[in-house]
C-alpha cells in the first residue's frame, strides 16, 4: 500500500504540470488580459498608461517566459499577486476559503445524513409508498436547475413568508450573518443558522438526490446476493444484516462519489454563492475569470486540480480499507 | 469626477443601460425636444435641468443607507485604477480639489476657489496654476489637510513604476511647490486645458506609505479621506461599511450615520431586497427591476442623461492593406455620398422610439454634450434621397438580388457588391438590436451590412494586441463611448489629424483615419485656452466638420441612473459624477 501511494503521488507531479501548461496556454490564447477591465472606452485610462501597465506586468513577454516565471514562483510556494486588486493571491483565497468550507461541509454533511437513511430504507422497502415518494422527490432534485430552486426558495422564504412576530422576512436573503447586529452566544448561532438554511437546502437537494439514488441502487444489488441470504439464514438480526452486512458493501461506490466531490468543498458552488450573496470561492473564481486575473485563476485551478488528484487517491485507499479483497498495486 | 477615473469593466457596461417604460421615454423625449426648440427662442430655457434632484426637507439625521453593488470593488485607491464599482465607495471617502456640478461645469471642492486667469490662479503664460485650499479641512482621523498632501498625491500618481494607472495624466507637470499650508503651485511644461480636473482625488501623506511601495499600502483597502464618510470595514465579496466622518467640515453633515455597500451579485435578489426595504439604492437597476420596485410602491428609478453615445464610425481609409495610415481612401466609404446615404437610410426614430425600450436621447454630434453642447445640422431619414445618392455614385442593382453592384464606380471594379462589414462587441443586447435595425434599414436602400460582433477585449484592444480598430481593418464600427466633463484630451485623441493610430503612435484614437489640418488647429486652439467660450467655439467647429464630412453617425445617447427608495432624500443624480458624490446631503425618512 505504501509504495502504491508513493507511486500515485509521483504520478501526480507530471499530471499537475500538464494541467498548468494547458490552462496557462488557454488563458494566453483567450482575448484580453488583466488590463482589459481598464480598457479605454474613448475615455478612461490613457493608452500610454495601459501599455505601460501591460509592460510592467510582463504581459508582452513570450509565453514560455511568463509560464516559467509563474512556475518558478509557485514552486517556491508563492502564487504571486492578484493583478486587479494588487494583493497577494494567498490573501484573496484565505479570505474566502473559510466561508466556503463552512457552507460546503455543512451542506455535505447534511446531505449525507439525509441521503444515507433514505437510500437504505427505499432499497429495503422497494416499491413501497415511501420508495415511490422518495423516487419522485429525487427525480425532482436531480432535474431542477439548482439556481432555479434557489430563486424559488428566496421567493417563498424571503419575499412571501414573514416572521409572524417581527413582520420581517422569515429568512434572510443572503450573506453569512446579519451585518452590524453584533450578536453573541445563542443569538449569534441562531442568526448564522438562519443564514445557512436556504443555501444548504439548495445545495443538498442535488446531493441528496444523487447520493440516495446511488445508495439505493447499490443496496438493491447487494441485498439480493447470496451472502445476505446466508446471514439471514443463520439468524442474524435484520437490522444487523442491513447495516453491517449489506450497507458496508453497498457503500463502496458512494465513497467513490464522495471522494470525487471533495474538491467542491474547496472550489465552492457558484450558483448558491451568487444567489445567496455568499462570499465564497466560487464567486472569487468567477470574478477572477471575468477580470482575467491570471495569477488568481491559476492558483484556484491548480489547487482544485490537486484536490481532484487527492480525492481520487483517497477514494482508492478508502476502497481498499472498506473491502480488504481489493489489492492496490 | 474626472475622465481619468471612469474605468469601466467590460461586463458592467450593459448595466449602464437605463431602461424604463415607454411612458418614461415619451416624457423625456418631449422635454428634450422642447429644450431644443426653447434654446432658439428663449435663452432662459437653456437652464432647464435634465438631471434628477430630490429636494425634500428638512433633513432628518440618522440611519444607514444600504447601497447594493453587484460585484466586489477591486481597490479603494483610485490611483491604482478603481473599477466603476470601487469608485462608488471611493467617492464617499476621498475628495479632489474640484468636482462637477450637474450641468458639467467645475466647482471647487477642497479648493477655496477655481484658479482662473482673472483671479490670478493661472499665470499669464498659462504654465503656472496656483490653487488656494479651503481652510479648516481635516482628514477623518483629525490630521489637518494641507498643501503637502496635494504634493504627495502628485508624487504618487506620476510614478510610472509603482502601479499608478494615471501617470500619463501628470506628464505635463514639471514641478509642484507648496509655499504655505494652503497654497499649491503647479508648474506645467505645457498648458493643460484640463488643469481644473488635474486633482480629482487627494491622498493623505500621513496615512499611506512610501510612494514607490504604493501597491502594498494598507490604505488601498482601508482609505482615509476628507469626504463625508470614513472607512470602517471591508469584508471581501460581502460588504464595505462606512460611517459618518465626525471631522467633516460641513456642520451637521453628513445626515446619515452610515453607508453600507452590500455586494449582492444576483439581480433578482437585489430587486427583492429593494422591494422588502432591506436596501435603499440599487445601482444601475434595469428596466425589469425598476418596474417591480415601482409597482411595489417602495422606490423608483432616478436618472440623468448618461455620457454613453452609440455611434456608427466610418473607416475613411482602405482596410486590410497592411497600412494603418489614412491613404488610400476606403473603396466604398471613401466617397462622402455613400456615407451620407447611410445616414439618410437609417431610421433613428424607429430605433429610439420603438426598439430600444428606455430613456434615450437622439443627438447629431458626439460633441452635443456637457458644457460644449454643440448643435449641428440634424441628420434626417430620407431613404429616397439615399437611393438617389447611391445611383449617382454608380451603385445600381442590375442583377435584381436587392443589393447594388458597382457600375462605373471609380474606386472599385465593376460588379463589386455594395457590401460592408459592421463590427460591434458581444454581450450587449441593446447594441445587437440597434445593429439589426441598421442592417434592415440599409438593406432597404440596397446596401448589404454584415454584422460581426467581437469580444469586447478584441474590439477595444491596444495597438500591440493587434485590435482591428487600431489597425484600421474594419469598415464600420458601432459601439458606445463617452466624453467626460473635461473632454479636451479625448477630443484631441479622437479627431486630431496627428492621432491616427500607427506603430509610432499606438495610443492614437483617430480610428476614422480622418485627416483635416483645420480640425487639428481648432483642437489645438481649444486646448490652449483657459477660456470656456473660446474652447466651446473651437470644439463646435470640430463638431461641424464632423457633421460636414460625416465621419461618424450618432444614433442615440443612453440615460444612466439607479433605483432609489422612496424613503431616501436629498440626492442628485448627475451625468458627471458617481452616485455617492453628494452623499453628505442624503437623509433617510425614519
Amino acid at each position: 500500500m505504501g509504495p502504491y501511494i508513493i507511486r500515485r503521488v509521483l504520478w501526480a507531479i507530471p499530471l499537475l504540470l500538464f494541467v498548468s501548461v494547458i490552462v496557462y496556454g488557454l488563458l494566453e490564447l483567450s482575448p484580453g488580459g488583466p488590463t482589459s477591465m481598464y480598457l479605454r472606452r474613448g475615455t478612461g485610462m490613457s493608452a500610454e498608461d495601459l501599455a505601460r501597465m501591460e509592460e510592467s506586468l510582463g504581459l508582452n513577454d513570450p509565453f514560455y517566459e511568463k509560464y516559467g516565471r509563474w512556475l518558478w514562483r509557485v514552486l517556491q510556494g508563492d502564487f504571486g499577486m492578484a493583478t486587479t486588486s494588487s494583493r497577494p493571491v494567498s490573501d484573496e483565497i484565505l479570505e474566502r476559503l473559510p466561508n466556503t468550507l463552512y457552507l460546503m461541509t455543512i451542506a455535505w454533511a447534511v446531505s449525507l445524513l439525509i441521503a444515507i437513511p433514505i437510500g437504505i430504507v427505499s432499497a429495503v422497502r422497494q416499491y413501497s409508498k415511501f420508495d415511490h415518494f422518495v423516487t419522485a422527490m429525487t427525480f425532482i432534485g436531480q432535474s431542477i436547475p439548482s439556481f432555479f430552486l434557489g430563486l424559488i426558495l428566496l421567493l417563498i422564504f424571503y419575499m412571501r413568508l414573514d416572521n409572524p412576530f417581527s413582520g420581517r422576512p422569515l429568512l434572510p436573503s443572503g450573506g453569512v450573518e446579519t451585518l452590524g447586529a453584533d450578536l453573541s452566544g445563542w443569538d449569534m448561532i441562531w442568526d448564522r443558522i438562519k443564514h445557512l438554511i436556504l443555501p444548504v437546502v439548495m445545495l443538498s437537494a442535488t446531493w441528496v438526490a444523487w447520493y440516495s439514488r446511488f445508495l439505493r441502487a447499490s443496496m438493491l444489488e447487494t441485498i439480493h446476493l447470496d451472502y445476505i441470504r446466508t446471514a439471514r439464514a443463520k439468524g442474524v438480526a435484520e437490522r444487523a444484516v442491513i447495516l453491517r452486512h449489506a450497507f458496508r458493501n453497498a457503500a463502496l461506490p458512494l465513497v467513490t462519489l464522495m471522494a470525487l466531490d471533495l474538491p467542491l468543498l474547496f472550489a465552492g458552488a457558484l450558483y448558491a454563492e451568487v444567489i445567496f450573496s455568499w462570499p465564497g470561492m466560487g464567486r472569487l473564481f468567477y470574478q477572477a475569470a471575468e477580470r482575467r486575473d491570471y495569477g488568481l485563476l491559476m492558483a484556484i485551478v491548480m489547487i482544485t486540480s490537486l484536490l481532484i488528484i487527492v480525492g481520487n487517491l483517497l477514494a482508492d485507499v478508502a476502497y481498499r480499507f472498506l473491502d480488504p479483497r481489493i489489492k492496490l498495486r | 469626477m474626472s475622465r481619468q477615473f471612469r474605468f469601466v469593466p467590460h461586463h458592467s457596461r450593459r448595466r449602464f443601460l437605463q431602461t424604463s417604460s415607454a411612458l418614461g421615454l415619451s416624457v423625456v423625449m418631449t422635454s428634450r425636444s422642447d429644450l431644443a426648440i426653447a434654446q432658439s427662442s428663449t435663452p432662459e430655457a437653456e437652464s432647464e435641468q435634465l438631471w434628477y434632484e430630490d429636494t425634500q426637507g428638512p433633513p432628518e439625521p440618522g440611519g444607514t443607507v444600504r447601497f447594493l453593488l453587484y460585484e466586489d470593488p477591486n481597490t479603494l485607491n483610485p490611483l491604482l485604477g478603481s473599477t466603476s464599482i470601487a469608485v462608488q465607495v471611493v467617492t464617499a471617502v476621498l475628495e479632489g480639489l474640484a468636482e462637477n456640478a450637474p450641468d458639467g461645469t467645475f466647482v471647487p471642492l477642497l479648493a477655496a476657489e477655481l484658479p482662473t486667469p482673472e483671479n490670478g490662479g493661472v499665470s499669464e503664460d498659462l504654465l503656472t496654476v496656483t490653487w488656494k485650499l479651503k481652510e479648516g479641512v481635516t482628514w477623518s482621523d483629525g490630521t489637518p489637510f494641507t498643501s503637502d498632501d496635494v504634493l504627495f498625491t502628485w508624487e504618487a500618481a506620476r510614478d510610472a513604476t509603482n502601479g499608478s494607472a494615471l501617470a500619463s495624466d501628470y506628464e505635463l507637470i514639471s514641478s509642484v511647490e507648496t509655499p504655505d499650508e494652503l497654497t499649491v503651485v503647479v508648474n506645467y511644461s505645457q498648458f493643460n486645458a484640463g488643469y481644473v480636473d488635474q486633482f480629482p482625488w487627494i491622498l493623505p501623506r500621513h496615512a499611506t506609505g512610501p510612494v514607490e511601495e504604493m501597491r502594498d499600502w494598507t490604505f488601498n483597502r482601508a482609505p482615509i479621506g476628507t469626504g463625508p464618510f470614513k472607512f470602517d470595514e471591508w469584508s471581501s465579496g460581502e460588504f464595505v461599511q462606512l460611517s459618518a466622518n465626525e471631522n467633516y467640515r460641513e456642520e451637521d453633515k453628513p445626515y446619515l450615520d452610515g453607508l453600507l455597500f452590500l455586494v449582492v451579485p444576483d439581480e433578482s435578489v437585489r430587486t427583492a431586497m429593494m422591494i422588502e426595504e432591506n436596501a435603499e439604492i440599487m445601482l444601475w437597476s434595469g428596466q425589469e427591476a425598476d418596474e417591480q420596485i415601482t409597482a411595489a410602491g417602495v422606490g423608483a428609478s432616478r436618472t440623468a442623461p448618461g455620457i454613453w453615445v452609440v455611434e456608427m464610425r466610418f473607416n475613411l481609409s482602405q482596410p486590410f492593406d497592411d497600412d494603418p495610415g489614412p491613404e488610400p481612401p476606403h473603396p466604398i466609404l471613401g466617397d462622402p455620398r455613400v456615407r451620407e446615404a447611410i445616414t439618410l437610410g437609417v431610421d433613428r426614430d424607429r430605433i429610439t422610439g420603438e426598439l430600444v425600450t428606455g430613456t434615450v436621447f437622439e443627438l447629431d454630434s458626439p460633441l452635443e454634450v456637457g458644457w460644449m453642447d454643440c448643435q449641428v445640422d440634424p441628420f434626417v431619414y430620407d431613404p429616397e434621397r439615399a437611393r438617389e445618392l447611391l445611383e449617382e455614385v454608380g451603385w445600381r442593382d442590375e442583377d435584381g438580388d436587392g443589393i447594388r453592384e458597382a457600375h462605373g464606380v471609380e474606386t472599385v471594379e465593376d460588379g463589386t457588391r455594395l457590401s460592408l462589414m459592421m463590427n460591434g462587441y458581444t454581450g450587449f443586447d441593446t447594441l445587437d438590436l440597434i445593429e439589426l435595425a441598421v442592417q434592415e434599414d440599409l438593406a432597404n436602400i440596397g446596401m448589404e451590412i454584415n454584422i460581426e460582433n467581437q469580444e469586447f477585449a478584441v474590439i477595444f484592444g491596444t495597438w500591440e494586441d493587434g485590435s482591428p480598430r487600431m489597425l484600421g481593418d474594419y469598415d464600420i464600427l458601432i459601439y458606445d463611448a463617452g466624453l467626460f466633463a473635461e473632454p479636451g484630451a479625448d477630443i484631441a485623441n479622437r479627431y486630431h489629424p496627428d492621432r491616427v493610430p500607427s506603430a509610432d503612435n499606438p495610443g492614437g484614437e483617430n480610428i476614422y483615419r480622418w485627416v483635416r489640418e483645420d480640425v487639428g488647429e481648432w483642437i489645438e486652439a481649444a486646448n490652449s485656452s483657459p477660456d470656456l467660450e473660446v474652447r466651446r467655439e473651437n470644439f463646435c467647429n470640430v463638431a461641424e466638420a464632423l457633421r460636414e464630412d460625416i465621419v461618424t453617425f450618432p444614433i442615440l445617447q443612453f440615460s444612466e441612473g439607479s433605483a432609489y427608495s422612496n424613503r431616501l432624500h436629498g440626492f442628485t443624480v448627475s451625468t458627471w459624477e458617481w452616485a455617492t458624490w453628494d452623499a453628505e446631503n442624503w437623509w433617510l425618512e425614519q
